[in-house]
């Protein structure tokens, strides 16, 4: 569960000869050697710099993208200080905006209920809480390098996990007192920050250790990121490192190239949504479940229109936000693989993962399938596989987002964050089930077999399974299981 | 590490690209995962055949697959593990 996509960071210039359609070939100017050599002089960086400001001008505020290109530009033509200048950039950027991955909005709510109405709070709440964890992460990475033959060392997730469940247990029972304000903020700035620090305590062991203030400066990287590490830790982060002048304008064209093409998507999908939406008429999905259940009538061909497009509208805002970050990471200096690489030509659900959402594979794979496949059930090779699998696409999966969204139990207490939760539960199983039975099938490569077989039974057969599984995954924690087992059993010719 | 060690990794690596349609040369320090040549499931039959093969118990190894890019790092490895006795497994940190 843990390939490596090369997904354009550094395909081989024979790919590039043998392997490329002719407008690929076109597209391909990181192949050309006239604009490599433009981009090595002065002028070519001073370009690539500007283009790179100005396509990120068009999406956020100056107090987002001035930093990262200011940083982007010092860690590319700096490369012999570039880790430290990272972490310059991330810090300089978290100090522009500390509440990135969490308005906070709830801890808001709790303050507000407190008496505490002072407009800056929740801002002052997230500046503590960030240096509160940092804090944290830094005593961790101590503690983890000076006991690091221990048991508990090979761990990190466990250990880590073991803390945040305490926070969480104390935000919960101090919950209306104004210490229970501070520690839901902890707990929630904690769930963000939680597989970067559990990152930089396995990179502890690599042969190339790098200081606590490095691996501080990769916890939410400056080019962005969600709760995924988008480059995962420094020892990952060092493989892709440009070394070379020529090296460095490669990677930069194919970052300026992958920024470009997510304009493209971001101004496609908005036109498709216009289209669809507004002209046509056809509902989201959410909106589809509200007319089902509100007794409106409609066709179950519109409910399948409604899951196809929201499901086009999720994959083409993952791929716009995974492009800008990854191209962002690349004007930097640093040739990381694509996240999102041709996810319809996946063959089975296991590719699927793979190819549209790499770096959450990866976690998966980094912290939950391999972990368990190396130490359960060595004896039982199809149990071994499909268990580590399980944990991974099932376990690790689920848990992941419920520590994200550990909001709902402010908003909601624990019973109505569970009870919202239980769709994606039920997602988390169906799709762990469907990866580990793909696993344990996994065709291999025979291009010489007949192209609908090979190609277009398997292809289809995958998005039709993450079609059906939308219905379930979809991130409205209001929409009931219930509900979208009937809009599912609607849009399947069942009567409601 | 012996010649006939290293010759049983080549050997296996050569199996798992031909598996995947791929070109099977490949040199001692070429990339197989990063490069994109091997994928995950190539990775866990690695593992798989590492563990049976030389005796490697990989429950207490940080793993990573990135030490098993290349056959120079697979044999970089192993080649300090000694040999298990029949049946039996030897623990490396």
């Amino acid at each position: 569960m843990s390939a490596t996509l090369t997904s354009g960071a550094a395909v081989p210039a024979k790919a590039l000869e043998s392997g490329q359609s002719g407008i690929r070939r076109l597209f391909a100017v990181e192949a050309q050697p006239r604009i490599v050599e433009l981009s090595r002089t002065t002028l070519g960086r001073l370009l690539i710099i500007l283009g790179f400001g100005t396509l990120l001008s068009l999406q956020y505020s100056w107090r987002y993208w001035l930093p990262v290109m200011l940083g982007a530009a010092a860690c590319a033509y700096v490369a012999e200080h570039r880790m430290k200048l990272v972490a310059l950039s991330t810090f300089a950027v978290l100090a522009l905006g500390p509440l990135w991955f969490n308005s906070l909005d709830a801890v808001g709510g709790l303050a507000k209920n407190a008496g505490i109405e002072h407009p800056k709070a929740v801002l002052f709440l997230g500046y503590g809480a960030t240096l509160a964890v940092f804090g944290l992460a830094t005593a961790l990475l101590a503690l983890h390098r000076r006991f690091i033959d221990s048991k508990l060392a090979h761990w990190p997730v466990l250990l880590l996990l073991g803390i945040f469940s305490l926070l969480v247990a104390a935000a919960t029972a101090t919950t209306g007192r104004v210490e229970g304000i501070a520690l839901w903020a902890l707990a929630m700035t904690l769930g963000a920050y939680f597989w970067f620090i559990c990152y930089a305590l396995r990179d502890q062991g690599s042969r190339k250790p790098v200081s606590v203030v490095e691996h501080l400066g990769l916890f939410r990287p400056f080019w962005g990121s969600t709760s995924v590490s988008f480059g995962k830790g420094a020892a990952y982060l060092a493989r892709f490192e440009a070394r070379t002048a020529e090296e460095l304008a490669v990677t930069q064209l194919k970052g300026l190239k992958l920024l470009l093409w997510a304009r493209v998507l971001l101004y496609a999908r908005e036109a498709w949504s216009t289209l669809v939406h507004q002209e046509l008429g056809i509902p989201w999905f959410a909106e589809a479940i509200a007319w089902l259940t509100g007794g409106r009538s409609f066709s179950p061909w519109t409910g399948w229109a409604s899951l196809v497009l929201s499901s086009v509208d999720l994959a083409l805002g993952m791929a716009i936000f995974s492009h800008t970050i990854i191209g962002s990471a690349r004007i930097a200096g640093f040739r990381l693989p694509r996240n999102m690489w041709r996810p319809l030509e996946a063959r089975s659900l296991a590719e699927f993962w793979n190819r549209y959402y790499f770096y959450f594979k990866e976690l998966l794979a980094d912290f939950f399938f391999y972990p368990t496949f190396l130490r359960c059930f060595k004896r039982h090779p199809r149990l071994r596989m499909f268990f580590a699998t399980f944990m991974a696409a099932g376990v690790g999966n689920a848990l992941f987002h419920f520590m994200r969204e550990i909001d709902e139990v402010i908003k909601h207490g624990w019973y109505g964050a569970v009870a919202g939760y239980q769709s994606y539960l039920f997602y988390c199983l169906v799709l762990a089930l469907g990866v580990g039975i793909s696993q344990s099938r996994q065709r291999k490569s025979r291009p010489g077999g007949s192209f609908v077989r090979h190609w277009v039974l398997p292809c289809t057969g995958v998005w039709l399974f993450f079609l059906v599984l939308y219905v379930f995954g979809h991130e409205d924690r209001t929409l009931s299981l219930s509900e979208r087992f009937r809009f599912l059993f609607f849009i399947c010719g069942g009567a409601t | 590490m012996s010649g006939d060690a290293k010759q049983k990794i080549r050997g296996f690596i050569a199996g798992l690209l031909e598996g995947h349609a791929g070109n099977t040369d490949f040199s001692d320090s070429e990339s197989l995962f990063q490069s994109g040549r091997l994928d995950s499931m190539s990775a866990v039959e690695l593992v798989t055949f590492l563990e049976t093969e030389f005796g490697i118990d990989f429950a207490y190894v940080d793993f990573d697959i990135a030490m098993f890019d290349s056959v120079d790092l697979i044999e970089g490895f192993v080649a300090p593990m000694p040999r298990p006795a029949a049946g039996g497994m030897s623990a490396r940190r």
